[in-house]
């Protein structure tokens, strides 16, 4: 017990806002896509971390401790908008007049929306980074709802079951939600001019 | 278009969903298992539909190129040079000094 309590005394959380602060701080950032939103979440996570200290079994890395503390509360940040905001669950999106409404055409592609043919190789370095620029550019259009669905699912990778949990919404809603969210992120890529040689 | 698919993809147009409806399952396809009888449409319909057959690789290379992002770091950011801001550091600090009394 007293070493524990000596382990406490040695901790200096204020080392960690200078250590760890600018890591979690772009973490969030990229995450949420607000700066007042992310300060409050890196904030909550240190807060947190203080009321834990004593659990930290450091097993772990500090590091991987505070990311983990700040992971769960970027996902309940996200379940809290959904129960709050109306925004988050009605219908936001436009109708993407991607395809024919009607007619001998209906539900084919219409010629400007057409997909143009990449020319990516995945598997280089910088073509990675200047996608993941482009990406984050991209990802900022998407409405609050769309930029949750997308982040959870293809950021931090969650599964399906997972996010309908969290959210409070079907699975046939999330469906929905990411395949516009993909369809819009596909097409604001193509034209930020990524995949032109 | 060969001649060949200038008669064949009529056909297929006519017998699978439209292509609205075969992105929406495409994407579908990066979420949950399809059944057997999706999947066939979605390859008979890309065998002739270069477009949905381009949204298809897109989709799957936005996937692939984020996947790959997040291996090779945790720390996926927006910009490497971003911190976090003096004065909310400052405050945050405080707040930890006050909640460690």
């Amino acid at each position: 017990m007293s070493e524990k309590l000596t382990q406490t005394k040695q901790i200096n959380p204020g080392d960690w806002v200078d250590e760890y602060g600018d890591l979690l701080y772009r973490y969030a950032l990229s995450r949420v896509s607000n700066e007042n939103i992310a300060e409050d979440l890196v904030q909550d996570t240190f807060l947190s971390a203080l009321k834990a200290v004593s659990d930290f079994k450091r097993d772990s890395s500090v590091e991987t401790w505070l990311m983990s503390i700040l992971k769960r509360k970027i996902i309940d940040y996200y379940r809290k908008k959904s129960q709050m905001n109306d925004k988050f669950t009605t219908d936001d999106f436009s109708e993407t007049a991607d395809f024919y409404a009607e007619g001998a055409m209906k539900g084919r592609w219409k010629p400007d929306a057409a997909p143009q043919d990449w020319r990516i190789n995945p598997e280089s370095q910088t073509e990675t980074e200047s996608f993941m620029h482009f990406l984050y550019k991209c990802m900022k259009d998407l409405s609050e709802g769309l930029f949750a669905v997308f982040t959870l699912r293809e950021l931090e990778q969650l599964d399906t079951d997972a996010i309908c949990k969290e959210l409070g919404i079907t699975s046939s809603n999330l469906w929905v939600r990411l395949h516009r969210a993909r369809s819009q992120l596909r097409k604001c890529l193509e034209h930020s001019g990524f995949g032109k040689p | 278009m060969k001649i060949g698919m200038k008669i064949v993809k009529p056909v297929i147009d006519r017998l699978t969903p439209t292509c609205e409806v075969i992105t929406e399952k495409v994407s579908k396809s990066l979420d949950e298992p399809l059944s057997l009888r999706e999947k066939i449409q979605i390859r008979v319909h890309t065998f002739t539909c270069i477009l949905c057959a381009r949204y298809r690789k897109q989709l799957l290379a936005i996937r692939k190129l984020i996947i790959r992002e997040t291996e090779q770091a945790e720390k996926v950011s927006l910009d490497k040079d971003v911190q976090l801001p003096n004065a909310a550091r400052q405050r945050i600090k405080d707040k930890l000094h006050d909640n460690s009394q």
